[in-house]
Order: structure tokens, then C-alpha cells, then sequence
């Protein structure tokens, strides 16, 4: 059974077709990157999915389970977690606790249980801050726990969304441009931690992504969109060879090539 | 003796000290007064600030909850339980019990509303909840609610401001605490992490208003007539005053500016009605120079858990 299926989603913004007949399959241990111009509606595909947004038509299987109409908190506990294109920490808590709210899910105490900080309270609240520890330090960021998350620079505040979508164990991951505003060696560090995370959490992951550095690394399977269609689907190494993405996606012959 | 138990000995302590000098009539009638009121408004901002401060909306309801709270602990201990102060602590619980349900009311709107929007239905409940109390027949209408024990006093006081506090701090402190603080920061995030942001909001404006609802029992017992005026957005306002003068986010925050406000508006008495001139100008003063309010979000280590604080 497919850790996610995605089948034939639609989704109109007014007159827009954002999303048309959107369909994807993701497997264990597998690595898929969406990729488009600017509108095609890639972000859409993962708001319809973490329930952002309701779907015109079309459905979304977690481990074959249909998550139609479930608010958004419930699909993460689901195992279905998400980045974002532009950064979305909470900005006023430390980096630490940014984590541990991503625990939201895997902490089961009632609120009395934590009024009266019951032993079961104590030893969640424990877990939860060793997990938190725990992915900090893999992340190179063990000393930044007590930093104001929005203090730290571009590229750690990335990290730290990464280990915050993780802390909820999830099975499928999914990133919003993780690549978006790194240099080719920031680009290659991120490569690295990517196939890492994935190896070492279990997670199938989905990557939208411009950067054609890191798709051609990470990739197992790509997925062009435009204009909300669906324009190219295979292995990453055909893209180059698909008349239609080079014009859509790279533009004509005499502009300048793609970064 | 272990550094855990050091709370406890203190509470120990102090309740011994309130115990003290309510059967002794150690303190001057006078002092005692000021010293409850400074207890209940703790009670009243400390709460105010869950839904203000940590979860960022902006409730001008506050003194509703606190009505909704003196009326039904005033109407338990007048006619449904026996005279005597051994029924208080169950007057107070009707007083919570009755103000939360109705805090549970105003969070189903909460979910969809913010901001502004939530400002204007928490000032339309506190409408409707002064003239409900102006017009029911069971409360006095608009003459007030006489006849009400004198049964709140240090002890009392004292009890409760602990219980509010310590209530607060430890959901401020848990998951809970930290999806509050994520719906301040950025609500979509905070779904997008799995945080139950309806769960959330019912629980902070029910713990809010419940605590109301006990600072409203007190109040009653202490002045011993309640009217419907005596909760009106003037009332509201006060709160909002008090917490925002020791500022929103910190539980020290709400201690420290229901203490200096309480305190203020005793001290310039003297002014006569120029008080109310002079301590809002002070605050504006304040305002201009500590914009985020006396502790401006900050925390005092001892308010913080243990396995929280920073090392």
C-alpha cells in the first residue's frame, strides 16, 4: 500500500483552475520532486493535501485512508508533514519549543494531567524535549535550543522547520522549496541532510523544488506542472529530452538557461 | 530538605501568615481590604492573559465572565447552600463553573473570528451579560444583589491567587501552553503541526473565564452588593489596564501590574476624582517608554518550571 495517493485533485480559485486532475503515488523510501514555473500551482497540491484548502474533486489516501474533510492537525498526525515556501517558525519561541509544538500530536496528556504536572505529564514533557535535543544536535544546532527562533540566520531557521515537521514522525515529508535562497554548497549540505533524514527517519519524501542541483540529486521521480496541468512525469534525467517542459519550464532557446 | 519542596514551604507559610491574621484581626480592616483586592485582580489579569497575552486575541469581555461569576457564586450562597463560610469554597465553584460554560460559548466563535472581530463579540457578550443581570428577575435587576456574606478574606485570597497562578503557569508550560503561543504567532503554522487549534482556544477561554468566575465570587463576598453597573467595560478595561501595564506573555507581568494599579489607585486617594486623570497619563507615560509593559514579556525564573528554565 502507497504511503500516499493522491487521486486525479482538482482545485479552482474562482475562475482559476489552480490544480487540474493532479494525481501521485508515493512509496516507501522514495524521493518525488514537483516542479513548475512560478503559478503552476505546485504549493496548491501540498495545501490540498495537508487540508489547507478542500478539493474540488478528488481524493487523498494516507496508508489508504481517505482524509477527506479532516482539519489539517489530524492528516499531521496522520503521518503527513509539511515546510514552507517562505518560513513559517513561530517567531516569538525559542528554537527548542518551536520543536516540541510539533510534538503537539505525539503527547497524549490531558490538560488536567499537565495543571497538575502528573508523573505521565513529567515523563511526555521529558520525551519530548530529548527528541526535540536529539534532532537539534543532528542538525548541527545543539547549541542554539534557548535562541529566539526568528534570530537565527536564513538557512538555520530552514533546519529548524525540518526538525520541527519531523518531530511529529511522520511518513511522508513534505518540503516548499528547501533549497530556495542557498548558495551550491548550501545546496549540496542540504542534499546530504535530506537523504540522511530520509534514511535515517523512514520518510518518503515530496520536494517542490526550482533548484535543478538538488532535484537531479535527490530525486527519484519528477512531476512537471503548468498552468495546474500536469505536463511531464518520469525519471529526472528525461526531463532535459521533453520538448514541452524545456519550453514551458526552461523557456524558449534564446533565453538564458535554467539556475 | 530538597530545592523542590521550597514552593510548598512557602505556601505552607503563607497561608499560615493569612491564616493568622484573619482569626487574630491582626491586620487593619483597611490594609486587608486593599491587600484581597490586589489578590483578585491578580486572579482577574493573570487570567485575562492566557487569551490576551499568550494567545494574542484581544477579549473585552473579561469583566462578563467576572459578573456571570459574583452573580452565580452571590446566588448559591444566598439561597441554595447553608449560611455558613464551610459552603463558601462550593459558592466559589458554582461562580467558575457557571462563568466557564459561558467562556466555553464564546470560544466557538473564536474559531473562525480574531482580532478585532473577536473584540467586538466579546464586548457584545459583555452587553448582553449586563443587561441579562439588569433585567432577570432573580438577581435584583438594576437595585443589585444584597445581603451577600462577608466570607472572603486572606485566606481565602490567597488560596485562589496561588490556584490561578500555578494553574496557569503549569498549562502555559505543556503542549498546551505552546499551541497558545502558536496561534499568537502564526495560526495556520500552528494546524499545519498538528496542534488542535479548536481544543486550544476552548481550553484557554474556559480556563480563563473559569478563574474570572472565581475573582467575581471573591469580589462579591468581599463587597457584599453587586449591581449591574459594577461590571460594565469600565471594569474591562481596569483588567486590560492591569495587564497590560505589567505586560501580555508573562505571568510575573500580570503580578507586578495588578499590584502597581491596585495599589496606585489607592495611594493617589487623596487626589480625589484627579486620580483617574493622573494614573492613566502615568500609563500613557509608561506605555511610551515600556511599550510591552513592565516586564515586557519577560519571566522571572522562579515562575518558570524547572525542567524549563534555561541552563
Amino acid at each position: 500500500m502507497p504511503l500516499l495517493q493522491v487521486n486525479n485533485l482538482s482545485h479552482s480559485f474562482g475562475g482559476l483552475r489552480a490544480v487540474s486532475s493532479f494525481s501521485l503515488t508515493v512509496d516507501h523510501d522514495m524521493v518525488w520532486g514537483i516542479i513548475g514555473p512560478n503559478g503552476a500551482g505546485k504549493t496548491t497540491v501540498f495545501n490540498l493535501v495537508t487540508g489547507v484548502y478542500k478539493p474540488d474533486s478528488g481524493s487523498v489516501l494516507v496508508n489508504g485512508e481517505n482524509i477527506e474533510g479532516l482539519p489539517s492537525n489530524r492528516i499531521v498526525a496522520k503521518g503527513i508533514s509539511r515546510t514552507f515556501q517562505n518560513i513559517r517558525l513561530f517567531k516569538s519561541m525559542t528554537v527548542l519549543d518551536n520543536i516540541r509544538t510539533g510534538a503537539y500530536c505525539r503527547l497524549g496528556y490531558s490538560p488536567a494531567a499537565a495543571i497538575m504536572r502528573t508523573p505521565s505529564f513529567l515523563r511526555a514533557e521529558r520525551d519530548a524535549t530529548e527528541r526535540g535535543r536529539a534532532l537539534l544536535s543532528e542538525f548541527g544546532l545543539g547549541d542554539r535550543e534557548n535562541h529566539i527562533a526568528s534570530s537565527l540566520p536564513y538557512g538555520m531557521q530552514r533546519k529548524v522547520e525540518l526538525a520541527r515537521a519531523l518531530v511529529s514522525t511522520p511518513c511522508v515529508l513534505l518540503l516548499d522549496e528547501p533549497g530556495a535562497g542557498m548558495n551550491p554548497s548550501e545546496l549540496d549540505g542540504l542534499a546530504d541532510l535530506i537523504l540522511r533524514i530520509k534514511r535515517e527517519y523512514g520518510v518518503a519524501v515530496v520536494l517542490i523544488e526550482h533548484r535543478m542541483r538538488l532535484v537531479m540529486r535527490l530525486c527519484d521521480r519528477v512531476k512537471v506542472l503548468n498552468f495546474g496541468e500536469t505536463i511531464f512525469e518520469g525519471k529526472p534525467q528525461d526531463l532535459a529530452a521533453n520538448a514541452t517542459v524545456v519550453k514551458a519550464y526552461f523557456g524558449e532557446a534564446d533565453e538564458p538557461a535554467a539556475r | 530538605m530538597a530545592k523542590r519542596h521550597i514552593p510548598l514551604i512557602l505556601f505552607a507559610a503563607g497561608l499560615t501568615t493569612c491564616l493568622a491574621l484573619d482569626l487574630t484581626g491582626g491586620l487593619d480592616p483597611y490594609v486587608a481590604q486593599i491587600v484581597i483586592y490586589i489578590g483578585i485582580n491578580i486572579i482577574l489579569t493573570v487570567s485575562l492573559n492566557l487569551v490576551n497575552g499568550y494567545m494574542g486575541e484581544f477579549s473585552v469581555g473579561h469583566a462578563g465572565f467576572m459578573a456571570v461569576g459574583a452573580y452565580a457564586a452571590a446566588y448559591a450562597s444566598v439561597n441554595l447552600l447553608p449560611h455558613s463560610a464551610w459552603f463558601f469554597p462550593l459558592a466559589l465553584a458554582t461562580g467558575g463553573i457557571c462563568a466557564g460554560l459561558l467562556g466555553l460559548l464564546v470560544a466557538i466563535p473564536a474559531f473562525r473570528a480574531r482580532d478585532d472581530y473577536l473584540a467586538i463579540i466579546t464586548l457584545a457578550l459583555l452587553m448582553i451579560v449586563k443587561s441579562a443581570f439588569d433585567n432577570l428577575p432573580w438577581f435584583g435587576g438594576p437595585q443589585g444583589f444584597y445581603g451577600i456574606e462577608k466570607y472572603t478574606n486572606l485566606s481565602w485570597v490567597f488560596v485562589w491567587t496561588v490556584l490561578s497562578v500555578a494553574a496557569i503557569r503549569n498549562i502555559v508550560y505543556s503542549r498546551f501552553g505552546r499551541a497558545i503561543i502558536a496561534i499568537r504567532d502564526d495560526e495556520i503554522a500552528a494546524t499545519l503541526v498538528s496542534v488542535d487549534t479548536r481544543h486550544t482556544k476552548i481550553l484557554a477561554f474556559v480556563t480563563s473565564s473559569f478563574f474570572a468566575g472565581i475573582a467575581g465570587g471573591l469580589f462579591a463576598h468581599v463587597i457584599q452588593f453587586i449591581n449591574p453597573r459594577t461590571f460594565s467595560l469600565v471594569k474591562s478595561t481596569d483588567i486590560l489596564l492591569m495587564l497590560y501595564l505589567g505586560g501580555g506573555g508573562s505571568l510575573a507581568g500580570s503580578i507586578v501590574g495588578a499590584t502597581i494599579w491596585t495599589l496606585a489607585i489607592e495611594f493617589l486617594r487623596f487626589l480625589g476624582i484627579w486620580r483617574f486623570v493622573v494614573a492613566p497619563v502615568a500609563l500613557i507615560v509608561l506605555m511610551i517608554y515600556r511599550p510591552r509593559g513592565i516586564m515586557g514579556g519577560r519571566e522571572l525564573p522562579w515562575l518558570v518550571p524547572r525542567d524549563y528554565r534555561k541552563e
